[in-house]
């Protein structure tokens, strides 16, 4: 097991409230394979993601709970030290925006540089030059001894993003965190990304944990999901399992609710009522107001977590509804 | 099919001159962002225009808008023509054309009340009583599904989903003919979209409202629109009747889009065509045919030289590519006959 995260906690602490971000969230990701998290805006993906490496939004944030064991070692108990030895070399992250996220006044040879340099000892300096150039040629960058030279706002979105992409793998990382890499991106050149992050992964054997809104992303790239509803992973599985027989109601009327391209819908589900208001405090079942199928008790008590679910062993469910067996998936 | 269409844009051209630093007088390149558009929108009926960043979709809608002059080409709206609107006619057609934004949070202004918001086409005209305008006021609140006793409050007090209402509302307070949808739920959340896309669709028939909708997810065109236009580098390269799209795309443009859609289901196989390199640069488009650079199926010399026409091929679908040609040929030559 390359990570596993168990009951990980990560709390806003404001004046006004206590912001549960990310309530006791457990998952895990083998050697080469990609996980995708799914949710919206506010279920707490994104603070889960810096959570692992440490950089959970300070002072507000704070991890009050859990462990996030990378190969055996609990990530969270480390010192900033040791995290910067971990940080881009063994898990690194490729973010939103590569607008922001690239430095505006070095060239991307310079910021490639500082991640070999930083990252990896005993490279002479005309080794570095050429690791960069090879890692420019890794990820489609066309003329790459040139491109060194370059300062972001002569590259466009897509090349940016693959630059980013670069200094991501410049280390030859163990997990690649992306957080909605591709929503900036054209759709051609959203389909050219994925398809150089899933040669990479071939090429490499990369963990990647795919954090993303976007149902189709996730049917397109990952091996598993997570669906993750106000701090929460409600369930989890295999990606066929999960479109084929999702279980718990939000996950259901998330697939009912995204219009398809290859069929024409007559009338798409549309879910009631917004998410919860950060802060809120909340009891029992986190989508129960807006779930038609809640009674009594999923307002009172947080259902336990179902397992096996559609026969699969690593299909789970936070829902009361799957106690009765009748409404539990099975495998056609 | 309606007699007259709502909106028929013929021959649409925006160019916007490049001036030298030094020279400042100089035209040194002229960017074609719209380029000989032609399209009818058709009472109560939606057209998706359907295109990646830079391929003047919004510059088109702009125009229509009356927010920019067209280089050349006339929009008519019913029996208007947009150019040289002045006075009176002028307020009337900007009643007559709303438009919803992407953006709900930067497109209210964060200091006017909600039923500012929503009157202001009415206001602006000043042809009606402060009564009038306060049960109009409440009755496109109600029609977009808020409570008419939230007038009074500001739009930081609201939700992504509520404010995209807020701005429908406030599109449709001054009853107008055609509403322009600048990709109108990509800032939503997932559980969100849903229910804006119905509401879209039901107050259009309510309404009775055209809607020219500009979008880039092909799934969201297919969903709400009755007729889709794919647009590249400033030009249509196919158009159709939704269903006829999607069951049959004709132009490798359109096929690529397709190829590059996300799936709805990971069992869902799809033909790999994915095209290398960018779009071009406006500034300097390709010769003969815009894509041809980037074109899979790209047959010879002729997509280099000519520029194809958009031409009809099987009744109303419409497409310019050379690999057409001789089904288009053949259908005026037994059109004719």
């Amino acid at each position: 097991m390359l990570l596993e995260v168990k009951d990980l906690r990560t709390y806003l602490f404001t004046k006004r409230a206590t912001v549960k971000a990310v309530d006791g969230v457990s998952f895990y990701l083998r050697r080469g394979e990609t996980l995708g998290i799914v949710g919206e805006s506010g279920s707490g993906k994104s603070i889960m993601a810096l959570s692992l490496l440490q950089m959970e939004p300070k002072p507000a944030g704070r991890i009050v709970g859990g462990e996030a064991l990378f190969r055996g070692d609990d990530l969270l108990r480390k010192s900033q030290g040791e995290m910067r030895t971990i940080r881009g070399r063994r898990i690194s992250m490729i973010l939103q925006d590569p607008q922001t996220s690239l430095n505006p006044v070095f060239t991307i040879g310079n910021q490639l540089n500082e991640a070999f340099v930083t990252g990896k000892q005993g490279l002479a300096r005309g080794g570095v030059r050429k690791a960069v150039v090879d890692v420019l040629r890794k990820v489609n960058i066309a003329d790459p001894e040139r491109r060194v030279t370059a300062f972001p706002h002569q590259l466009s979105g897509g090349m940016k993003q693959r630059v980013v992409g670069a200094i991501a793998i410049s280390c030859s990382p163990d997990i690649v965190i992306a957080d909605e890499p591709t929503t900036s991106l054209d759709l051609t050149i959203q389909a050219q990304y994925l398809r150089l992050i899933k040669r990479l992964q071939d090429t490499t054997g990369v963990g990647v944990i795919f954090i993303t809104h976007d149902f189709g992303i996730v049917a397109k790239m990952c091996d598993r999901v997570a669906v993750m509803y106000a701090g929460k992973i409600v369930e989890h599985g295999p990606v066929r399992s999960i479109f084929n027989h999702p279980s718990h109601p939000y996950t259901q009327a998330l697939i009912n609710s995204v219009p398809k391209l290859e069929e024409r819908t007559e009338r798409l589900y549309s879910i009631p009522g917004q998410p919860p208001a950060p802060g809120q405090e909340l009891v029992g079942c986190r989508f129960a107001p807006r779930c038609e199928f809640a009674d009594e008790r999923c307002r009172q008590e947080y259902p336990p977590q179902f397992e096996g679910l559609s026969r699969h062993s690593e299909h789970t469910a936070d829902c009361w509804r799957l106690e009765d067996p009748t409404w539990r998936p099975s495998r056609h | 099919m309606a007699s007259q269409p709502t909106l028929r844009v013929e021959g649409l051209k925006r160019h916007f001159p490049v001036t030298m630093w030094r020279r400042l007088k100089r035209v040194a390149a002229v960017v074609k962002a719209v380029d000989g558009v032609s399209f009818d929108v058709g009472e109560g009926e939606t057209l998706a225009l359907v295109g990646e960043s830079g391929c003047g979709k919004t510059t088109t809608a702009k125009l229509i808008l009356a927010l920019d002059t067209p280089t050349s080409g006339t929009i008519r709206l019913g029996d208007t023509d947009v150019q040289n609107l002045h006075g009176e006619a002028y307020r009337h057609y900007r009643e007559q054309v709303q438009a919803v934004f992407q953006d709900p949070w930067s497109s209210l202004n964060p200091r006017m009340r909600v039923k500012e918001i929503v009157s202001e086409p009415l206001v602006v005209n000043r042809r009606r009583s402060r009564r009038d305008i306060r049960a109009r006021v409440a009755e496109v609140l109600e029609a977009v599904g808020l409570n008419p006793a939230h007038a009074d409050r500001f739009p930081h007090e609201f939700s992504g989903g509520q404010r995209q209402r807020i701005a429908l509302a406030s599109a449709l307070s001054s009853d107008p003919k055609l509403i322009i949808l600048d990709e109108p739920v990509s800032s939503l959340d997932v559980s969100i979209r849903a229910q804006t896309m119905n509401l879209f669709r039901d107050l259009q028939g309510q309404f009775n409202v055209s809607y020219l909708l500009i979008v880039h997810d092909l799934a969201v065109a297919r969903y709400m629109s009755d007729e889709v236009a794919v647009m590249y580098l400033g030009k249509i390269v196919e158009h159709a009747r939704t269903e006829d799209l999607f069951s049959e795309p004709l132009h490798p443009y359109t096929k690529a889009l397709f190829a590059a859609a996300l799936p709805g289901h990971p069992d869902v196989e799809r033909e790999e065509i994915v095209l290398e390199g960018e779009v071009p640069s406006p500034i300097d488009p390709p010769s003969g045919c815009p894509f041809h650079p980037r074109c899979p199926m790209k047959i010879g010399e002729i997509c280099e030289t000519t520029v194809p026409a958009l031409r009809t091929h099987q009744g109303r679908h419409a497409v310019s590519c050379h690999l057409y040609d001789d089904e288009a040929a053949a259908a005026t030559a037994s059109a004719e006959a």
